[in-house]
């Protein structure tokens, strides 16, 4: 009677039909002639035919009959406290979902404490169990089932505390730091004994000192780096939420809940997984699968649907903690985390992996901030106007070296001229300037306008992609170079135009002049060029490069890379600053006084006053900003 | 209660777009819904009080759909979504029921008068309904979910064609023959045994 096909039924529904729709006189001939036709037809209706006689109120009122005090227990209580099932002893009730309660029990075999998660045994086959050793990963001993009552046993390891869900509904104390208050939630949130755990005392500790960011990215590493592993491994979470995140007392975070998880290695066999998930941490794609059928929806959901639900709980996390007075910058912890929950997958980060690298990255940026020297004045004013300082600072030597350039030149080289050469190189003298530093302007400030507009915006939107901000930093850094090379261009260029010039259009033709206007411009010009540098290359490595970090992973090695050289440049340029003045007032000595008139004797002297000066300056600065500079290579390379 | 609502109108949707998958998600949140109700009756009317699954899904549904993004396909899912639920429940308890050495709680589940069979062992019937239901369905899934909306879910006949989206005179049909099938099925089996 059972061994009907679907098609053959439906052609049994059909006679039934038919069969009904006869007047009570008509049917005996019907059957009689089904009989003859299609004998085992013919068996099947009269015994249907009986039943639907017999039947008549049979199923017609819908069941209710007690329904509701079906409902009303607790379904969920499948063992009562000090029961005993299998290996295990119920101690008390951890927790209730929807379908499965977690239980607190001893293992009586190992006598030791787990948790253990009930639930009925019905529906799909046994879900893909992940068992992955990590330190932030609820360990799975075991799964087994309870035969007789269709339950599901899965045995876990036992983490006292409390959920992350339930510390976020826990208001946070405010006059504390983030982590002081994270800890304060989970004190007050565990109930259930705790084992004492010397070594993770520490975490209490480091947790502690935290603040906001600091906290933040104390669970998204622990928690990123517990999905990298079952990422590494195939494995992927798919209900990454505050309630699947257990909190040690020690405030170490553990995921559990892998049980809706699916092994990538083996789709086959876990596609209905897929449909797990809570909306609220759901990715984009993820809920789509609900709307593609399966085979189109299950490439595309991977780890990156992991990342896009542990964004979602760290912001939430961040939100919790934010104080709405406290003035802690967020700006690289919000963009780590936006680009966690991005709508396309392929804008996140792309594993576990990714993420606890720019997170580390975030930490470490923040450090080098934090323990760069104090800005001294010039630091200050250079980071409010970049632009300014960097122009300012590079022309100020320019001019100080044309002022020394002039004195020098009005006593070494001007009563050496014919009073018409002399009238030649006066009127030359403005054309000259306004010509050399119009071209030295053109060059240098195009050069400087990408760093300066990046500095221009408000500190909120100073980003950009990995390769734009690699890009930057090595323009801060050797912008320095081409300014230099800049200017020794010009000065070389005035020091071979001027006696060119004067032999062309005056006729000066005297070896002793084309020596003192080497001389001068080599002099000035070393001068002009070693101060720029030093300033540009300064504040470039104080100011500037230590914010362009916003998304590297990687930043002591990447630092180390990029700094190879700097550090002997300003090695050889604070030498230089000292040096290059006093060589020059020792030369001004050698040569003497003794031909000069009254007011040359006073330019002379206020000449090697300059230089003298200079030369002081020099080591000063070299001291000071050497300490300075010191301490930013420090912090940067964390030496 | 409002950002219920619309998760559980916005897994309607998407149920209703023909994914059944999203089914899982969705009992849960039900299923909740009617233990919270079904534990305010028994608190107003006592234990003795016999709630109608009609009257149970109905209210259930008032409850955790957005009236205002009204959508009669809406209604049919979730109509659809409660009776699968409730024959689950129903299962899970009877399957439970026989299973417990503990006593337990003192609900008894019987099939309704039709069905004059000896009760060799407590909640066997609702299993038996149920396993005879599995080999309907694989004769022919519909009639087995008209049997399952109408007995399970407590819908009317005209309720059960919009869910499935046939046409009345088709449930009826279905469920005079599933009916009959059904009773052949159990009154066969216990004289077997």
């Amino acid at each position: 009677m059972n061994s009907l096909t679907p098609n053959e039924w439906n052609e049994v529904s059909a006679l039934f039909e038919e069969a009904l729709s006869l007047s009570p006189s008509a049917l005996p001939l019907f059957l009689k002639v089904l009989g003859e036709e299609k004998p085992h037809y013919q068996k099947e209706l009269l015994s249907l035919l009986r039943s639907h006689d017999e039947a008549r109120d049979f199923l017609e009122t819908p069941i209710g009959l007690n329904l509701t005090e079906i409902l009303a227990v607790d379904p969920s209580e499948y063992f009562s406290m000090g029961e005993e099932t299998g290996d295990f002893e119920i101690l008390e009730v951890l927790g209730k979902g929807s379908f499965a309660t977690v239980y607190l029990a001893r293992q009586l075999s190992l006598n030791r404490q787990v948790a253990l998660k009930v639930s009925a045994n019905v529906g799909k086959e046994a879900l893909t169990m992940a068992s992955l050793e990590h330190d932030n990963i609820v360990r799975v001993f075991s799964e087994s089932v309870v035969e007789e009552r269709q339950l599901r046993l899965i045995c876990m390891q036992y983490v006292s505390g409390t959920t992350l869900e339930k510390i976020l509904s826990h208001p946070p104390q405010r006059d504390v730091s983030s982590g002081a208050a994270f800890l304060k939630a989970i004190d007050h949130l565990t109930t259930s004994p705790t084992a004492f755990d010397a070594s993770a005392i520490k975490d209490r500790e480091y947790l502690s000192s935290l603040d906001l960011v600091g906290t933040v990215a104390y669970l998204g590493l622990r928690l990123s780096s517990a999905l990298a592993f079952a990422h590494k491994r195939g494995v992927l979470h798919m209900d990454v939420k505050p309630g699947n995140i257990l909190i040690s007392p020690y405030g170490r975070p553990y995921l559990t809940d892998f049980n809706i998880s699916v092994n990538n290695l083996r789709p086959e066999e876990s596609d209905a997984n897929y449909f797990g998930g809570t909306l609220e941490y759901m990715a984009p794609e993820h809920l789509n699968a609900f709307k593609l059928n399966l085979t189109e929806a299950l490439p595309q959901i991977d780890q990156r649907a992991d990342i896009f639900a542990l964004g979602k709980v760290l912001k939430e996390v961040l939100k919790w903690l934010t104080n709405p007075t406290s003035q802690t910058n967020t700006i690289e912890l919000e963009r780590i985390l936006n680009k966690c929950t991005e709508n396309k997958a392929e804008d996140r980060f792309a594993d576990g992996a990714s993420l606890s690298q720019a997170l580390r990255g975030c930490l470490e940026q923040r450090s080098i901030l934090e323990n760069l020297p104090p800005p001294g004045r010039i630091t200050h004013w250079a980071a409010k106007h970049p632009f300014a300082t960097l122009l300012t600072l590079i022309l100020v030597p320019q001019v100080c070296g044309s002022l020394i350039n002039i004195a020098y030149n009005s006593i070494r080289i001007v009563n050496h001229l014919s009073t018409h050469q002399q009238e030649v190189f006066r009127s030359l003298i403005p054309y000259w300037n306004l010509f050399i530093f119009s071209v030295g302007t053109l060059i240098l400030v195009p050069k400087l306008r990408p760093i300066a507009s990046f500095f221009n915006r408000p500190s909120n939107e100073r980003t950009g992609s990995p390769e734009f901000l690699k890009h930057l930093r090595k323009q801060v850094l050797d912008y320095p170079l081409w300014l230099a090379a800049v200017i020794t261009l010009c000065w070389g260029a005035a020091s071979l135009f001027w006696p060119l010039s004067l032999y062309l259009l005056a006729g000066m033709n005297d070896s002793h002049v084309t020596l003192h206007f080497l001389i001068s411009f080599l002099l000035s010009g070393s001068i002009a060029l070693t101060y720029s540098f030093l300033y540009t290359q300064f504040i470039g490595l104080r100011v500037l490069y230590p914010s362009l970090w916003s998304g590297c992973a990687d930043i002591r090695a990447t630092a180390k890379e990029e700094l190879k050289t700097v550090g002997s440049r300003f090695n050889f340029f604070y030498l230089l600053a000292g040096f290059i003045p006093l060589t020059g007032a020792l030369l001004l000595v050698f040569v003497g006084p003794e031909e000069l008139n009254s007011t040359a004797y006073d330019t002379y002297r206020a000449l090697l006053f300059a230089l003298i000066g200079l030369g002081m300056m020099g080591f000063v600065f070299a001291l000071k900003a050497g300490r300075d500079i010191a301490a930013t290579f420090h912090t940067l390379l964390d030496l | 209660m409002e950002e219920l609502t619309k998760n559980v109108t916005q897994l309607l949707v998407l149920h209703g777009q023909g994914d059944s998958q999203a089914l899982e998600k969705l009992l849960p949140l039900v299923y909740q819904e009617l233990r919270r109700l079904a534990q305010s009756y028994m608190r107003k009317e006592g234990s003795g009080h016999t709630l109608q699954a009609t009257a149970l899904v109905h209210e259930a549904y008032f409850r955790l759909v957005d009236q205002k993004d009204f959508k009669w396909q809406n209604r049919s899912h979730f109509f659809g979504v409660a009776a699968q639920l409730m024959r689950r429940l129903l299962i899970d308890h009877a399957r439970g029921k026989k299973a417990d050495k503990r006593g337990g709680t003192k609900v008894k589940v019987t099939l309704d008068e039709g069905l004059h069979v000896p009760n060799p062992e407590e909640g066997s019937d609702v299993l038996a309904l149920d396993e005879a239901l599995q080999k309907l369905s694989l004769l022919n899934e519909r009639q087995g979910r008209v049997v399952e909306l109408r007995y399970f879910g407590g819908l009317s006949l005209e309720e059960i064609a919009e869910v499935l989206a046939i046409s009345p005179a088709t449930v009826k049909r279905d469920w005079t023959l599933a009916k009959a099938w059904l009773h052949r099925e159990l009154t066969h089996e216990q004289s077997n045994s």
